[in-house]
């Protein structure tokens, strides 16, 4: 495969070439802000998703065979990761309005800081699950497909689903039970 | 069950098409703990990707390029005055250079901090309408314009009142200048008549494809909404002025200021 000629990038990212990673920055950065404040998020946010999105491709700069310019590939995950977090904060309005808990997206202030603390709930009673549960979890969360988890546990399909529904099941019981889930209440 | 399972897994995947989405849609309608359960799945495994654990070896990859992207992050969002001084091309050097270089400015910034936190309170309290006018500099009409020489003489000497009625009958003729549009908003900012203004900075934006006016429409725009006391879409104005475009810096220190 031909790799575009913005491959160089992902070559300075590899050596930590400041020059170059700069210019990423000086290319792409603007785009990411343009989005994410025209999506409903802040400059800050927008920071927030430009870095995941580099420290992403960092990650795999070594395998990572670029095909298209670098700007167009790192808007395919920031925009990912924008769309999800804007979902998330949706399900979260969700959630807690189904326990009487009413989440105005307009008070920022009380809606970040629910935010964080839901955060932190669900990341604390994922320790707590057993190591089944988390090693199931974990798979997905790295992006395995149901089909290679199933190859790699030596169970069906199905079963995979099944495995992590129950899973999550106990997370969300965890998380109900978890005082600072329950002071949000009162 | 297992179907069951099969289903919210590619409800949540998007996988669900067709006949069998509307199905899903409907039991998730009707089923108040099905609804529950998968607005948690979905936020519960959205959240956990978000803040997947990094490996030992995954972190310490990440610290080497840490302080990079972090300077980086400070420079193109949080600090946009410094990318545009900086040219890109230029390699950067190495740290010890860098903090040598960086050093005047770092103290130079410090100062500035000082200063804007005890200038703060006075900053905070200087009206919406007190800041509009200091920013306030009407739109220089060029002689570009041709045979409308009075009228850009009236408008650039400050002789509002007469450049206004002069530039009612130019309109007339010329409905589609954003220039004129600009001068128009200007001179009825000047006048005091603020909602006249904001209508004819709003045409500019209408009309203006080229998009070369936009950036100062939506400055004038944003001091209109100062002067009206409205901080909030003063600052979606001075938000839309794009990087790169005239009037850009202005609208970030104005911002900051607002903020």
């Amino acid at each position: 495969m031909q790799a575009h000629k913005d491959q160089k990038y992902i070559k300075a990212l590899c050596n930590n070439n400041t020059a170059l990673i700069k210019e990423i920055y000086h290319k792409c950065a603007a785009k990411c802000e343009g989005y994410v404040k025209r999506n409903s998020g802040s400059e800050i946010e927008a920071a927030d998703v430009f870095q995941e999105a580099i420290v992403d491709v960092y990650l795999k700069c070594k395998e990572l065979i670029l095909t298209v310019p670098i700007c167009a590939y790192l808007s395919t995950l920031y925009k990912r990761k924008w769309i999800n977090k804007l979902n998330r904060r949706k399900n979260l309005v969700r959630i807690l309005s189904a326990i009487g808990y009413i989440l105005e997206p307009s008070d920022t202030q009380k809606f970040e800081s629910t935010e964080a603390t839901m955060e932190n709930i669900v990341n604390e009673c994922f320790k707590q699950l057993n190591n089944k549960c988390q090693d199931v979890l974990n798979m997905y969360i790295k992006g395995m497909t149901g089909e290679e988890i199933a190859n790699k546990l030596g169970i069906k399909r199905n079963n995979v689903f099944k495995q992590k529904f129950d899973c999550l099941d106990r997370l969300k019981t965890l998380c109900e039970q978890h005082p600072d889930f329950k002071n949000l209440m009162q | 069950m297992e179907i069951e399972y099969n289903n919210i897994e590619q409800y949540i995947q998007g996988e669900l098409t067709g006949k069998e989405l509307l199905e899903f849609e409907a039991s998730l309608e009707k089923d108040e703990e099905l609804r529950k359960k998968v607005h948690f799945y979905q936020y519960a495994m959205s959240t956990l990707a978000d803040n997947k654990v990094y490996t030992k070896a995954e972190e310490e990859k990440i610290a080497q390029i840490n302080p990079i992207l972090s300077e980086l992050r400070d420079q193109y969002f949080m600090d946009k005055t410094a990318q545009t001084d900086t040219s890109t091309k230029e390699a950067i050097p190495a740290k010890s250079t860098v903090i040598k270089r960086w050093f005047p400015l770092a103290a130079l910034a410090a100062a500035a901090a000082l200063l804007i936190f005890f200038l703060l309170p006075q900053l905070q309290n200087q009206s919406n309408a007190k800041i509009a006018a200091n920013h306030f500099k009407a739109y220089p009409l060029g002689n570009q314009m041709g045979d409308l020489e009075e009228t850009i003489k009236n408008y650039n000497k400050g002789n509002f009142a007469k450049a206004d009625q002069q530039l009612t009958d130019l309109l007339k003729e010329l409905p589609n200048s954003p220039d004129l549009w600009l001068a128009k908003g200007c001179t009825k900012f000047k006048l005091n008549d603020i909602d006249e203004a904001i209508n004819s900075f709003e045409k500019v934006i209408e009309i203006d494809d080229s998009g070369i006016s936009q950036p100062y429409a939506n400055w004038y725009l944003a001091l209109c909404y100062l002067k009206k006391d409205d901080r909030k879409k003063a600052m979606y104005h001075l938000n839309n002025i794009p990087k790169g475009s005239d009037k850009y810096n202005e609208a970030r220190d104005l911002l900051q200021q607002l903020q």
